[in-house]
């Protein structure tokens, strides 16, 4: 079964992207619809991008305002309520129309939040109206729907999710919660939100930040740079791939040296290779890579971690040591730092971003729970190849970011790459793969709940995370290897070749790596 | 044994301190400020001097340094220590906190510097962690700190670790220096990476916070919490360290400490530190012009004549007569304005043939008709202010003009006399900067220069104000300066901010996960006196809170994790209250502003479209407000005319919600709660700076109102006071009403004595507590509509309080009767006030109406049911 797949757009980012970057973050999102959180957003985008073959979705406007609409988007049922009244027509669709096997999703712009630091509270707006709306006169406050729904609000950011007592919603809009920490900086705020609706209840969700969009995605194109290239013509990254270099080196704020690194980076983007700077070697011999799940960024447990040796015998074997019970947190750490030590005792580890996240946490919960280990433990070799290509400045990786998931697929790892593999796993997996979207908040979201309260119904689909986390491995191993085969010398461009390029040109990591 | 314990952590070792004026000081030229010499010597002098306080000399109260520390290290020291000095090293020792709040320069360091040695010999891994107000006095610091131990023959690791550390040495200083000498904003982000200090805080023996009391107001209250956050962490790694608060004298030093530590401290403030004999004149310019009998604002500005010419004059007399000078400004613009007084004034100077005996070292004598001067300011580059300081303590330069900058104890020696263009604002400021003069037991000399507001005229007229609680310590070998609570301002910290407080426990949450054990920091029990604030449940409060808002995840029986972007701390603003600052940027896009982000209240306030603003000397204008972005900003482009603009506001106070309160009875009541102020700046004028007359018309702002939801007292009086206020108010004195009002002029005149009660309290709150005026504002209405009755309200300007207004309601009593008493006494000749009683700079209201018999009517009312 298909996912269906949202984009969303909002007035305020709409104003800030090009008609080019707009394009391009549809052409990532490939939406089956588009959501305008408000009617200037819908305006906006119909006249920029004239030829747009996607239905677009604008809650709370439109002209048949009191009934609900139906769509269906993959295999999965979304419902437009524009208005409260539409709301409470929903209770009688709910008896014929609505498939009650999959999740059905309600759209609409009726839910919001308002953090009052002031008052120490969050008010959860328009909740009480939601629900009087979905109460039919024998079925008193959203008892009327059969089935399983989501609430999707566009008041609401992408990623968040929540129990409003009871009825589990979850937000549509690009950016952060007003009022609400935005954290360290906030340069390249998000623009565009992807979100991809299973058949079970679980969404992945993407945000596309300015940054990474059309030209930006380009390293050393600032925005500066992006509008001095759109206003002679170059408004694409396909632009100036083909763009004479010359033109380029003439053009204000960009140096000579500078343009011709920019259009080999322009020609790489979408020819997916990875350009090698350095002669830096990677580390011998054959290392195992290691992804791992947690509960969250700041993490009280890791309950699974995927292992991918390809020097083992027979043949290469994926192993995963997975904790299906919370309350015993060190059990699979124990099997997988005993496996280590028998198996693989002098490989490198290598995890995707482990410098700043696996390693430390696997130390600290080795240190917690099984503290026998802790000495065999720190005195592996690590190294994480995301600090390697973009801190140190050993390569730039293509893709419109820096993350994982999009390297991979931006060098061709496909989904079958994951699946094929994963038939040691089960022949569903690949089905599963597909149906299931997954990001790693919603993955953490479904263990914490599963650890908050261990009832069969909150069981996980063992299966399925265990896809995910393989998947995430072998994208990994797929990476190390492209950055491996890299030509030295033949794939650098002459520009690059000749001196160091200064700091300031290295590609930093970018908050929307990760 | 010598008996000249000089910390060299505030002074400058005697070995280096030889300017070679064995004049003895001020006083070999004693006869410089005498009225009759002045008479002769100043020009145009007439009897500014309204009066003299002498203080008497002190001699040094000492104990044997073998008393208190291992033989050795005594034998190496040198001499002995202070009373206050051993005692708060045996009270450290006995396993107290200790809050020591004695006079600037009587060596608070070396009680923890000796402490930190005494732990060390009991515990090798020991490590001592010091928190400073600001970079510059850290590093300044570290100098002193390295070369005590260096004298004492330890092997002690002293490092600042601050933004300015280099990266490559950060490792090495965390795992390896012996004291950490750092500030509350870099720990607030060093917190995050709590790991990479294991070794240092596993053993953090000691926590010193140094200059306490400038921890005070938003600063304050972040501080607090940035160090309940620490010692949280300090906990995690079961370190339990002796806390050690020093700072100048306060009037609350025990409650001080423990609001910004949240543990309790003993106090040492005997101070047993030698003073020379101190002279402190008070000066009052004169008016250049007549006035009619009643003047606006303005008119009045403009007609007295600046304290900032006058300090220049006295400057340049001292200095003509060899007494090195440093003198204190209120702004930067003051300090280069002064100087260039002090040049001319030097030169215009009637005095001549005073003789040699100019400042020693400096080449070509001082009495030929030039001083040698210097300002001295924040905004100045690194070296050159290196280099003023310099040449101050080598004697160099006969007079410095300084801000507050050069309050704080970096080490410039010590001047022969310091002038004040203005009272600084409190008690301890003021006694802070006399400080500077007066080489160890030389005498000193000191100058206070009334400014033409309320409070310096207050100041002018009660000297005494200065001086409470001389009379008793006179016998004791104690200070020359009052030492008791209660002679000092209160140190302000609100830890009821709601606001505050809940991005620092999103910052602790992702620095450890929080769970029911956190209530020692984060809970009801954390905020002591927690009266009037709304502190209960707190922690289940900010987590719900932060839960549904999707940035915690769990629940307190357990664990509560943070689970949002990363860095929540990096929108912990130090100076503000919200995360929506706003950057102050330059119209040609250079960042050479060097303007801290600031808060939205003061954006609207002080920043808002088309207002002048001074910065660094020159005159900006605000040309662009940008609010709807993410990250707000506004944009400063300079201008070139003298001008400055005057913001009109209203303002109205609802949803006011009583947390205390006090019957009176009589229907008068005095209440402290929360509400929520919209202000609405909606007008502005723009005036010439010479004259002060209106350009052109009153413009819009273009701006909406802002919403504070924040703190407040006030007073409820009964329907009555209407008619017995203006019962001795004759027809004649009526303030008449202005066209669109209709209410009569017994009401105009009525509601301009509640509005007189309401800015004198707030002029006159500096009495009582260390405040910043621009931070409260006030609003008086007859009826409110929620009271019912006439009302007038003073608010913290600060969105969720910031301790203001609860200060104010604490201290009501001796506030009210004060003000009353002031207003009652002033000279001024009219009904409507003047700027020394009633009039406010700060009023957006024109400071109209007012009517100085009926306020002083409503204030002894109230007064009396105060009792």
């Amino acid at each position: 079964m298909q996912p269906g797949r949202l984009a969303v757009v909002d007035s305020d980012a709409l104003s800030a992207l090009s008609a080019e970057q707009l394009q391009d973050a549809l052409d990532a999102a490939d939406p089956h619809a588009i959501v305008a959180t408000a009617p200037p957003a819908r305006v906006r985008l119909r006249s920029t991008l004239s030829d747009l073959d996607r239905p677009i979705l604008t809650p709370g406007a439109g002209t048949d305002t009191d009934r609900p609409q139906r769509h269906v988007f993959g295999d999965v049922e979304v419902v437009l309520a524009p208005s409260l009244s539409a709301l409470s027509a929903l209770g009688d669709m709910a008896d014929g129309d609505l498939d009650p096997a999959t999740e059905t999703y309600v759209l609409s712009d009726l839910l919001d939040l308002s953090v009052r630091p002031t008052e120490l509270r969050t008010v959860r707006q328009g909740l009480s109206a939601y629900r009087d709306a979905l109460a039919t006169d024998d079925a008193p406050r959203d008892h009327s729907l059969r089935g399983s729904h989501t609430h999707l609000s566009t008041g609401l950011p992408a990623g968040y999710h929540g129990d409003w007592d009871g009825l589990t919603v979850r937000g549509t809009a690009p950016g952060q919660i007003d009022g609400a920490s935005a954290g360290g900086a906030t340069d390249g705020e998000s623009a565009v939100a992807s979100l991809a609706l299973g058949p079970d209840g679980t969404v992945a969700t993407t945000q596309y930040r300015r940054d990474s969009l059309g030209l930006r995605a380009i390293d050393g194109i600032g925005e500066q740079r992006a509008r001095t290239l759109r206003d002679v013509g170059y408004a694409t990254r396909d632009d100036l791939a083909n763009a004479p270099i010359a033109t380029i080196a003439d053009l204000d704020g960009i140096a000579r040296s500078t343009a011709p690194r920019l259009v080999e980076r322009a020609r790489a983007f979408d020819a997916g290779t990875v350009r090698r700077r350095t002669d830096e070697s990677l580390p011998r011999p054959e290392p195992i890579f290691v992804d791992i799940e947690t509960d969250g960024l700041s993490p009280s447990i890791v309950w699974l971690i995927g292992v991918l040796d390809r020097e083992a015998s027979p043949g290469e074997r994926y192993r995963s040591f997975l904790v299906r019970e919370p309350n015993e947190p060190g059990a699979a750490l124990a099997a997988f730092c005993t496996w280590l030590e028998s198996a693989a005792a002098d490989r490198p580890i290598v995890a995707y971003n482990g410098d700043s996240f696996d390693v430390p946490v696997l130390t600290e919960q080795i240190e917690r729970h099984c503290p026998e280990h802790g000495e065999f433990w720190a005195a592996r070799r690590t190294f994480d190849p995301y600090t390697w290509a973009v801190r140190e400045g050993n390569a730039v990786l293509p893709g419109r970011t820096n993350g994982l998931e999009t390297v991979a697929s931006a060098l061709g790892f496909t989904g079958a790459d994951a699946a094929s593999a994963g038939a040691d796993i089960g022949d569903d997996s690949a089905a599963s793969v597909d149906a299931t979207p997954l990001d790693g908040a919603e993955v953490a979201r479904i263990y914490r709940e599963w650890m908050a309260d261990p009832i069969p119904e909150n069981e996980p689909d063992w299966q399925t995370l265990e896809a995910y986390c393989e998947a995430d491995v072998r994208a990994l191993a797929f990476v190390y290897d492209a950055i491996d085969a890299a030509d030295r010398t033949a794939g650098a461009s002459p520009a690059e070749r000749a001196g160091s390029e200064s700091a300031s040109e290295t590609t930093q990591g970018r908050l929307g790596d990760f | 044994m010598s008996d000249d314990p000089h910390s060299p952590a505030e002074r400058t070792q005697r070995g280096n301190d030889d300017h070679g004026s064995s004049d003895g000081g001020w006083s070999a030229h004693a006869d410089v400020l005498d009225p009759d010499h002045l008479r002769e010597r100043f020009p145009n002098y007439d009897d500014q001097i309204v009066h003299t306080q002498t203080q008497p000399a002190e001699s040094a109260d000492t104990v044997p340094a073998s008393e208190v520390l291992p033989d050795d290290l005594a034998d190496r020291l040198g001499h002995d220590l202070y009373t206050h000095q051993a005692e708060g090293i045996d009270r450290l020792r006995e396993g107290e906190n200790v809050a020591v709040a004695t006079p600037t320069a009587s060596g608070k360091t070396l009680i923890y510097a000796l402490y930190v040695a005494l732990c060390k010999r009991e515990d090798p891994e020991a490590r001592a962690i010091v928190c400073y107000p600001t970079k510059a006095l850290a590093r300044d610091q570290r100098e002193s700190l390295a070369a005590l131990y260096d004298r004492l023959g330890l092997d002690l690791e002293v490092a600042v670790y601050d933004g300015d550390t280099p990266n490559h040495r950060r490792p090495e200083i965390r795992e390896e220096a012996d004291v950490i000498l750092t500030n509350a904003a870099g720990l607030n982000v060093y917190l995050a990476h709590h790991t990479q200090w294991r070794e240092c805080f596993g053993n953090c023996a000691l926590l010193a916070i140094d200059e306490a009391h400038a921890a005070s107001g938003i600063h304050g209250m972040h501080v607090a919490w940035v160090l309940r956050r620490l010692r949280r962490i300090l906990d995690f790694y079961d370190a339990d360290p002796r806390i050690v608060c020093t700072s100048a004298t306060i009037g609350n030093p025990a409650e001080h400490a423990r609001r910004l530590t949240g543990e309790p401290h003993v106090v040492v403030d005997e101070d047993g530190s030698p003073h020379g004999r101190r002279e402190i004149a008070f000066w009052k310019p004169p008016l250049e012009e007549d006035l009619g009998e009643e003047y606006s604002m303005d008119e009045y500005l403009g007609a007295v004549k600046r304290a900032g010419a006058a300090t220049g004059e006295i400057v340049a007399h001292l200095g003509l007569h060899g007494v090195q000078t440093l003198a204190f400004s209120r702004s930067r613009q003051g300090t280069e304005l002064t100087a260039k007084t002090v040049e001319r004034e030097a030169g215009d100077h009637p005095a001549s043939g005073t003789g040699g005996g100019g400042v020693a070292d400096s080449a070509g004598g001082g009495s030929s008709g030039y001083v040698s001067v210097a300002p001295y300011h924040a905004g100045h580059g690194k070296q050159t202010r290196r280099d003023t300081e310099q040449r101050l303590q080598s004697g160099d330069l006969d007079s410095v003009i300084s801000t507050s900058a050069l309050e704080l104890g970096i080490d410039v020696g010590s001047v022969d006399a310091t002038v004040l263009a203005g009272y600084p604002g409190s008690r301890q400021s003021f006694w802070q900067r006399l400080g500077r003069s007066g080489r160890g037991t030389d005498d000193a000399l000191s100058v206070l220069v009334g400014r033409a507001d309320a409070i310096d005229q207050y100041v002018l007229d009660h000297p005494e104000f200065l001086f409470e609680d001389d009379v008793e310590n006179a016998g004791g070998a104690g200070s020359s300066e009052p030492s008791s609570a209660g002679a000092y301002e209160d140190a302000v910290i609100d830890l009821g901010n709601d606001a505050v407080y809940a991005r620092h426990l999103l910052a602790a949450a992702s620095e450890l996960p929080i769970d029911r054990d956190d209530e020692r920091w984060f809970g009801a029990e954390a905020v002591p006196d927690g009266e009037g604030t709304n502190v209960e449940d707190r922690l289940d409060r900010g987590v719900t809170m932060w839960r549904e808002a999707g940035r915690l995840v769990g629940d307190l029986d357990r664990s509560v994790r943070y689970d949002g972007p990363p860095r929540p701390e990096a929108d912990v603003s130090m100076y503000a209250t919200d995360s929506e600052t706003f950057q102050v940027r330059s119209v040609d896009g250079a960042d050479d502003l060097d303007v801290a982000p600031i808060g939205k209240d003061r954006a609207y306030r002080e920043y808002h479209p088309g207002a002048v603003v001074l910065h660094d000397g020159t005159e900006y204008e605000v040309v662009e407000f940008e609010e709807e972005r993410p990250q707000p900003w506004v944009t400063l482009q300079p201008i070139d005319e003298e001008v400055y603009t005057k913001t009109h506001s209203t303002k109205s106070v609802s949803d006011v919600e009583p947390r205390a309160s006090r019957d009176l009875g009589d229907d008068w009541h005095l209440k402290f709660g929360v509400g929520t102020v919209s202000i609405h700046y909606a007008h502005y004028e723009r005036r010439d700076v010479q004259t002060g007359d209106l350009i052109g018309d009153v413009r819009e702002t273009g701006l909406g109102p802002i919403e504070l939801r924040t703190q407040l007292t006030w007073v409820e009086a009964p329907k009555s006071l209407r008619e017995t206020a203006l019962e001795d108010v004759p027809l004649g004195d009526l303030l008449s009403e202005p066209a669109q009002y209709g209410k009569g002029q017994r009401q105009y005149t009525f509601l301009g004595g509640l509005h007189g009660a309401e800015h004198a309290m707030i002029e006159l709150a500096p009495l009582e507590l260390r405040l910043d005026s621009s931070e409260i504002g006030g609003l008086s209405i007859d009826p409110h509509p929620e009271t019912g009755v006439p009302t007038w309200f003073i608010h913290d300007a600060v969105d969720g309080g910031i301790g203001y207004a609860r200060g104010i309601y604490e201290h009501a009593d001796s506030l009210v009767a004060r003000t009353r008493e002031h207003v009652a006494a002033c000279g001024c000749d009219g009904v409507r006030g003047c700027p020394s009683c009633l009039m406010d700079v700060q009023c957006g209201n024109r400071n109209e109406p007012l009517h100085r018999p009926a306020t002083i009517a409503i204030l002894s009312a109230l007064e009396s049911r105060l009792d």
